[in-house]
């Protein structure tokens, strides 16, 4: 009996966005914009302006009031309006929709409350959601629920607006007229979308996935179109995000993106600078980290981390000492401008205290000082800001004062929090820790997770460790996962509700770029095998065909992963390490009662 | 529920259901009925109840709640089994059936206690050493250590400086790295053989040049090396050791009751 099945081996364009993109399409959208300015000399052979448009990209037929996606989705897509108008909603727009969904959402906790008290349910998860929720309270605003309704069925099915001048009535918008873009925000730096978008009448909008993004950038002129519209648009949406700056007037938002300037620090696939740095000396690695902002220097402006992370630290002996780490829409430089604005009087003002740098890659919008003084300061309550530095370590003239070690001021000690940093896995979302001083090392876990995969576990119970905390080798769904940078056909997404990060074993071409771009050695490859469980080899060269391969989070069982309701000692649990908070309450001082 | 609330809950439960078969033992016998039968299918059912932990864990797929919270059940479960097990055995036992099943029970019941403490203590034990080690890849590691140690005697032999410290490895040090420890380390392992090489080792300083001092650093690590992999490994071995007799002895009464149960019913004249 055969154990292998021969298959051609799967190729970038195998599985295309959509089958339906017919040559007039294709023709036509050539001679529409942006494509129409395009050089297609810049594009390869292989990989060709018309190949491009043919295999990432579909069009959108839209009728009035259908949403395109909703703030809090995921998605790897950015749409360019081709034809009618799109609308997008800026503040958060609730549909009836969702409150049905909440009112069904009792009933299920109910019937949970009795399993509750069998469950075991450890109260780390509870502690960990619980303080989630209040460090993720996000700047909403009381607004009616949007009337809604769906049509067509299947893949089809599309949620719609009914009262769109309500709707506009309601909720700050701003429109997307024909040849602009709207959503390539989220598919390039892999985040949840940070608006809505419906359209506002009988549309046509070309959806391009980030794939086909990212070659279409090749050309100058798009390019420029896409940081255009950043500067236009979406910085203004960021700001209205920000906690901060929520009671601000629109004059006081004008005031802020004309002055405003962003930067980015560090390599947007940093993974192959991670991999370089691992086992260099702690100092060194610290000080090859781009400086964002440095102790002792003026504080000239606030700086808000758009994206990625960056790395709060002190200067401690010869050495720095990592206090935190910021991760999006966290603000440095608050408090030296504070002070300095409101509480210095006549003495000089104060420096930065501590120091900011980016792990990695970091998107950061400086406001200058003057402009937070004018446009900021006068509309924060006072109790959200903070409170005068009363002991500074660097002032101008005067020596520098060494802070002592003890950690009782900080949220997280210092061991952990630079293991973290140094590992990278602040990045982490869902990252599974197991507590060795509970662990039998019984492999429940790894059994639990082979059987619910087809007899292959997709973790391994080992990696690096920090006291009793270990931190086995399985994705972590990170915050920012590099692993989907390279993917060429777009096999490794994020879903679009829960944001893990899934692939999708139809399109993986096998082709090891998400493996090696893992920092953390979380993915795998496997012998692709069919629905009979025989493996697949290449027709032409005979060889094993590769997939790759990694923890899904058990996400078709609804639930906690299988590994983690096998667990016979509450040993194995999934910890939010972006959240600083969480990594307080679970992993810090006080270990489970 | 938080860890120390679950407990008090779980504690007062079993207290409860306790109180309440004591309760309705007593009423039975004020009026006259058969304690033993009440007793024992109590018994029974509770002994079925902690099958329930095995049939759970078989059920990986089905969402029946956490394992976690099942072995919970289980131990609270086992202890109310062992406290109705007492009310029911008539004091003495008579008979090699009779004796053979309640040693069966008392030997589940003393394992089952026994595994729960070791399943609480070992942890804590194997977290004590920096490296965790996967208990299939430890025999690896061992011949990786072995092989480098053996290498570093050999080496030290290439220096002109006497031949001690490579015929203390082939006295001491060699039987040490390619041997398996013994039942009784396995049981109860300690660092009494660690030590005692150390100190031997450290000994030698005296007699070694500068290089041999160095070789003697080396084999110091090696030994150190091979001690927490053998700590590991005992840990771990005794843990599963434990837990496969826990679950043959539980089979074994499984068996013995079925038997129990029809020879009750065929003497009452039931069967």
């Amino acid at each position: 009996m055969s154990t292998a099945v021969e298959v051609q081996r799967p190729d970038r364009w195998d599985h295309p966005l959509t089958d339906d993109m017919s040559d007039e399409t294709i023709a036509w959208l050539l001679q529409s914009f942006p494509f129409s300015d395009m050089n297609r000399e810049r594009f390869s052979k292989s990989a060709s302006l018309e190949d491009i448009l043919r295999n990432d990209t579909r069009l959108l037929e839209l009728s009035e009031g259908d949403l395109v996606f909703r703030e809090g989705q995921y998605g790897g897509s950015a749409y360019l309006v081709l034809d009618g108008g799109i609308r997008i909603v800026l503040s958060q727009l609730q549909l009836d929709q969702d409150r049905t969904r909440k009112r069904n959402d009792w009933l299920q906790q109910w019937t949970k409350l009795g399993r509750g008290l069998l469950s075991g349910k450890s109260w780390r998860d509870k502690q960990g959601k619980r303080k989630k929720s209040r460090t993720q309270s996000k700047v909403t605003r009381t607004t009616k629920a949007a009337k809604s309704g769906t049509r067509g069925d299947g893949e089809n099915t599309r949620i719609f607006l009914q009262d769109i001048p309500g709707v506009v009535d309601e909720h700050a918008t701003s429109e997307v007229g024909v040849g602009e873009l709207f959503g390539e925000m989220a598919a390039v730096t892999r985040s949840p979308r940070e608006y809505s978008a419906f359209a506002e009448r009988k549309s046509y909008v070309l959806e391009i996935r980030w794939q086909g993004l990212k070659l279409l950038k090749q050309d100058p002129e798009f390019r420029k179109l896409l940081d255009d519209r950043y500067c236009d648009r979406i910085l203004k949406t960021h700001l209205r995000e920000t906690r901060l700056f929520r009671f601000l007037p629109d004059e006081s938002i004008d005031h802020i993106v004309a002055s405003a300037k962003l930067e980015s620090f560090g390599n947007l696939e940093w993974y192959a600078d991670y991999r370089k740095s691992v086992g260099k000396d702690a100092r060194a690695r610290i000080e090859g980290e781009p400086l964002i902002a440095e102790e002792g220097s003026y504080a000239t402006g606030l700086w808000i981390i758009r994206g990625g992370f960056a790395r709060l630290s002190r200067r401690q002996g010869v050495g720095h000492r990592t206090m935190a780490y910021l991760g999006k829409g966290q603000i440095f430089g608050l408090s030296e401008i504070v002070h300095n604005c409101w509480f210095a009087g006549d003495s000089p003002p104060l420096p930065f205290q501590e120091s900011l740098r980016a792990i990695g890659y970091v998107d950061a919008l400086c406001v200058p000082k003057q402009v937070v003084k004018d446009h900021v300061l006068p509309f924060v309550r006072r109790t959200e800001l903070p409170p005068p530095i009363v002991d500074p370590r660097y002032q101008f003239g005067q020596p520098v004062v060494d802070a002592s070690l003890d950690a009782a001021t900080q949220q997280v000690e210092t061991g952990l929090l630079e293991f973290l940093v140094e590992r990278r896995l602040m990045n982490g979302h869902k990252s599974m820790v197991i507590d060795t001083e509970r662990c039998t090392r019984c492999d429940d876990c790894v059994t639990a997770c082979a059987t619910t995969h087809q007899g292959t576990p997709v973790f391994v119970r080992e990696g690096p460790q920090y006291g009793s905390w270990m931190f086995p080798h399985a994705c972590m769904h990170c915050e920012d996962p590099v692993c989907m940078i390279g993917c060429p056909t777009g096999a490794i997404h994020r879903d679009r509700e829960s944001g893990l990060v899934d692939i999708n074993g139809q399109t993986c071409i096998g082709c090891k770029t998400c493996a090696e771009s893992c920092p953390y050695d979380n993915i795998r490859m496997v012998n692709a095998e069919d629905c009979k469980g025989r493996a697949k080899v290449d027709t032409n060269t005979g060889l094993p065909i590769l997939q790759a391969s990694k923890c899904d989070f058990c996400a078709s069982a609804r639930g906690r992963p299988a590994c983690q309701t096998a667990c016979p000692h509450d040993a194995l649990f999934r910890v939010d390490l972006s959240d600083l908070q969480q990594v307080s309450t679970v992993l810090g001082k006080e270990k489970n009662a | 529920m938080r860890g120390t609330q679950r407990r008090w809950f779980s504690i007062s439960f079993t207290l409860l259901c306790l109180a309440l078969t004591a309760g309705l033992l007593q009423f039975v016998r004020d009026r006259l009925g058969d304690e033993s039968t009440f007793t024992g299918w109590t018994l029974l059912s509770a002994t079925a109840g902690l099958y329930l932990l095995t049939a759970r864990k078989k059920m990986i797929r089905q969402r029946l709640g956490p394992v976690a919270g099942w072995l919970q059940m289980h131990m609270y479960m086992g202890v109310f089994a062992s406290c109705v097990f007492l009310m029911h055995i008539g004091w003495p036992i008579r008979g090699i059936f009779e004796t053979a099943l309640a040693s069966a029970f008392v030997f589940v019941a003393v394992s089952g206690i026994l595994l729960g403490v070791i399943s609480r203590t070992t942890p804590m034990r194997l977290a004590a050493i920096k490296q965790d080690f996967p208990y299939e890849r430890i025999p690896q590691m061992q011949l990786a250590v072995a092989t480098d140690a053996h290498e570093v005697a050999l080496d030290s032999t290439a220096f002109d400086e006497g031949a001690t410290l490579s015929e203390y490895y082939q006295r001491r040090l060699l039987p040490y790295f390619q041997t398996r420890r013994g039942f009784f380390y396995v049981m109860f392992p300690t660092g009494g053989k660690r030590r005692a090489l150390l100190r031997e080792l450290a000994d030698l300083d005296r007699y070694l040049g500068e290089y041999g001092v160095g070789s003697r650093k080396h084999l110091a690590k090696m030994v150190q090396a091979k001690d927490d992999l053998d700590y590991h490994q005992a840990l771990q071995k005794r843990l599963q050791l434990m837990f496969m007799a826990h679950v043959a002895l539980t089979w074994a009464l499984a068996i013995l009751i079925g038997v129990h149960v029809v020879m009750v019913y065929r003497f009452q004249g039931f069967m």
